[in-house]
């Protein structure tokens, strides 16, 4: 089993960050041990996703810092960023698959550039990421003929294609059905069955938060406010972990909305 | 044919309203200097508001201190009625009279206090005092150095991509670049065309005109040639591809950045400028330069037309002409200058596009300023290159 024990391979400390005079981010420090699954927790704009860009770079920091393997990443140069980035894996929101792209070239896309496999075992590669995801018959498919649950899943296969060192998952069960949604939960226990592989989900699915997790994070107005199993989750009494966990429509998140 | 009878209501205040305006308003005479006004029926927003003539006419008499609104037996009710009492209300206070509506039933008393309430705080306006000229100045100093700091670091992102091409290292797709030259090529000559021919003609028919004068009308094809050549077929097919090309660059990559497509991009390791921007450059840097040679083609047969049609010189004596006129310099300024504007065009539509906001507005406004950025880029190139050329003597 996967303990939260391992080396730290993911540290984010005191980060920052407003767009405009937005403050979105206001200090957040999270510890992500490596081989750990680690789920973030939040409502809507509370700045999940913006996390999760600053962690691959996608972002720079306005303050604070992100360390990778004891590197910063938030101040190293593009060049020297996108080598780094070759150990992650990231799937998106809305899927964000390259809409000018078949479901196959849009999976085939980073092992054409990275996997160094022929184009048999490109293809073959892409064949079983697909059947990871249970989709059948889409190969030939543009996006645009897709589902919105079939584009996110097709983006989660896309994401582990090379399988990466460290998985990005930007709200991979939204949207989809129960058993979709176990599928990929299952899958992403699995993965992180690895020692080595560490992951970073985001969900509002408490089930599957719980499948998931070695340990969830929860971000309420640009912080961390808990961290930590799934169990110290269910039994933790913070108002804000408190209404979250109990879909009370009255608390702390609610009061921040006015 | 219900929605018809009520407009007719609506429309036609004629004898039928007034008739409306007593059954749901009665207004006693004054006694004591008090006015009673009394309120029934239905008031709704679908049917017109009584006329205020009866209350008016009421306070119009002189002393009437007090306007008593009750409620006369009041029907469905709306915020008509609130309007209406404001009318009221504000007639009253023109006059010294107070207005009493104590009487009304409570849900409309509570309405009333809420409106009057919010009218005594002063709506709070988004607009802010105006800062000081020296912020002002100050704000837009750092934002124009911001973009400026930005413009430079796209620049040295695509000169990057460059040096990998040069190299022979670029990560493209080679169907990107075909797909982005089909785009600018072929698709844009029935327009490239129309334009040129028209203002070959317009050129031609103005010089014409002038040259007519001192009997130098020969000089017409002389004009028309240099002035085609060396500049404006470029000038002009460069603007048609701004507005053409260039915007549906900054579509597509705007686009792309709504759906993440270019962070899903970086992620995987490459960069925008190399696997996006260069196949677009590259492919109107390389089909601008042929639209400009078919766009002085019929550039000059606009002139032509004029020639022949108003001046009556055979087509042999107009073409002799301006191959006379021209050398293959003129021709290489021309050819060099759209190369350029095509470059410019292609990376004004491409910045717009990779730094769109994260919204469909926000890849309008990307497509516009790619049009505008892109014309005036041509304009302001084409000024140094013919700085440029004055110098060199060419
Ligand atoms: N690129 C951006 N530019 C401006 N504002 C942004 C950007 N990305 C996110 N935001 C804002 O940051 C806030 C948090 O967004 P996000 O992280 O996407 O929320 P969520 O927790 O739902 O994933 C939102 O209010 C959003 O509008
Ligand atoms: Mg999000």
């Amino acid at each position: 089993m996967n303990q939260a024990g391992g080396p730290t391979k993911i540290s984010i400390r005191g980060l920052h960050k407003a767009f405009g005079a937005k403050k979105v981010l206001q200090g957040v420090d999270l510890e992500v041990p490596e081989g750990s699954s680690t789920v973030i927790m939040g409502g809507s704009g509370a700045g999940k996703s913006v996390l999760l860009k600053h962690v691959i770079g996608l972002l720079r920091p306005d303050a604070g810092e992100v360390l990778v393997d004891g590197g910063d990443i938030g101040h190293l140069h593009e060049g020297d960023l996108n080598t780094v980035r070759r150990q992650f894996g990231m799937s998106f929101q809305e899927g964000a698959l390259f809409d000018s792209m078949s479901v196959f070239d849009n999976i085939a896309f980073p092992l054409r550039r990275h996997s160094g496999l022929d184009p048999d075992g490109v293809a073959e590669r892409v064949r079983e990421c697909l059947r990871i995801v249970n989709l059948h018959d889409v190969e030939g498919k543009m996006p645009a003929e897709l589902s919105g649950g079939m584009r996110r899943r097709v983006g989660f296969a896309r994401a582990i294609a090379l399988k990466p060192r460290i998985l990005l998952f930007d709200e991979p069960t939204t949207g989809l059905d129960p058993v979709m949604t176990a599928l990929i939960a299952d899958t992403i226990r699995a993965l992180t069955e690895d020692e080595t592989v560490t992951a970073l989900t985001i969900t509002h699915d408490l089930q599957a938060a719980y499948a998931i997790a070695d340990r969830i994070a929860m971000i309420f107005q640009g912080r961390i406010v808990f961290c930590g199993p799934p169990e110290a989750f269910q039994t933790n009494t913070d108002p804000v972990v408190e209404q979250f966990r109990t879909s009370n429509p009255i608390g702390p998140w609610t009061e921040a909305e006015l | 044919m219900h929605r018809t009878d009520r407009k007719r209501t609506v429309g036609a205040p004629g004898a039928s309203g007034e008739a409306l305006d007593a059954e749901r308003l009665r207004c006693g005479p004054p006694e004591n200097g008090e006015v009673r006004v009394e309120l029934r029926g239905p008031w709704t927003l679908d049917r017109p508001l009584p006329s205020l003539g009866p209350v008016e006419a009421a306070l119009a008499r002189g002393g009437v201190e007090r306007l008593r609104v009750t409620d006369g037996g009041l029907g469905e009710w709306d915020s008509s009625v609130l309007v209406y009492i404001e009318d009221i209300e504000a007639m009253a206070a023109e006059r010294g009279a107070l207005v009493d509506t104590g009487a009304l039933p409570r849900g409309i008393r509570t309405l009333l206090e809420l409106a009057r309430s919010a009218r005594g705080r002063p709506i709070e306006r988004v607009e802010q005092p105006r800062p000081p000229l020296l912020v002002r100045v100050g704000d837009r100093a750092v934002w124009a150095w911001r973009g400026a700091v930005d413009g430079l670091e796209f620049g040295g992102e695509v000169a990057a991509a460059v040096w990998r091409f040069v190299r022979g290292r670029a990560r493209y797709r080679r169907s990107d670049l075909l797909l982005a030259i089909q785009q600018c090529g072929a698709g844009a000559l029935p327009i490239v065309s129309l334009l040129n021919f028209l203002v070959g003609l317009i050129l031609g028919f103005v010089a014409a005109t002038q040259l007519r004068e001192w009997g130098a009308e020969i000089f017409v094809a002389n004009l028309v040639g240099i002035g085609m050549v060396r500049a404006l077929a470029a000038v002009v097919t460069g603007v048609t591809m701004a507005g053409r090309t260039g915007a549906s660059f900054a579509a597509q990559l705007g686009t792309m950045q709504v759906n993440e497509e270019i962070d899903a991009l970086r992620t995987f390791g490459i960069p925008p400028a190399e696997f996006l921007v260069l196949p677009r450059m590259m492919a109107l840097g390389l089909m601008m330069p042929l639209l400009a040679l078919y766009a002085v083609v019929v550039g000059l047969l606009g002139g032509a037309v004029v020639g022949i049609s108003l001046l009556h010189f055979t087509l042999a004596e107009y073409a002799h002409q301006t191959y006379r006129a021209l050398d293959l310099t003129d021709l290489g300024v021309g050819i060099f200058s759209a190369a350029v504007f095509g470059v410019l065009v292609a990376l004004a539509g491409c910045y717009k596009g990779l730094r769109c906001g994260r919204s469909a507005a926000a890849v309008g406004e990307a497509t516009t300023s790619a049009v505008v950025i892109g014309i005036v880029s041509i304009v302001v190139a084409m000024a140094f290159i013919t700085w440029g050329c004055n110098i060199l003597g060419i």
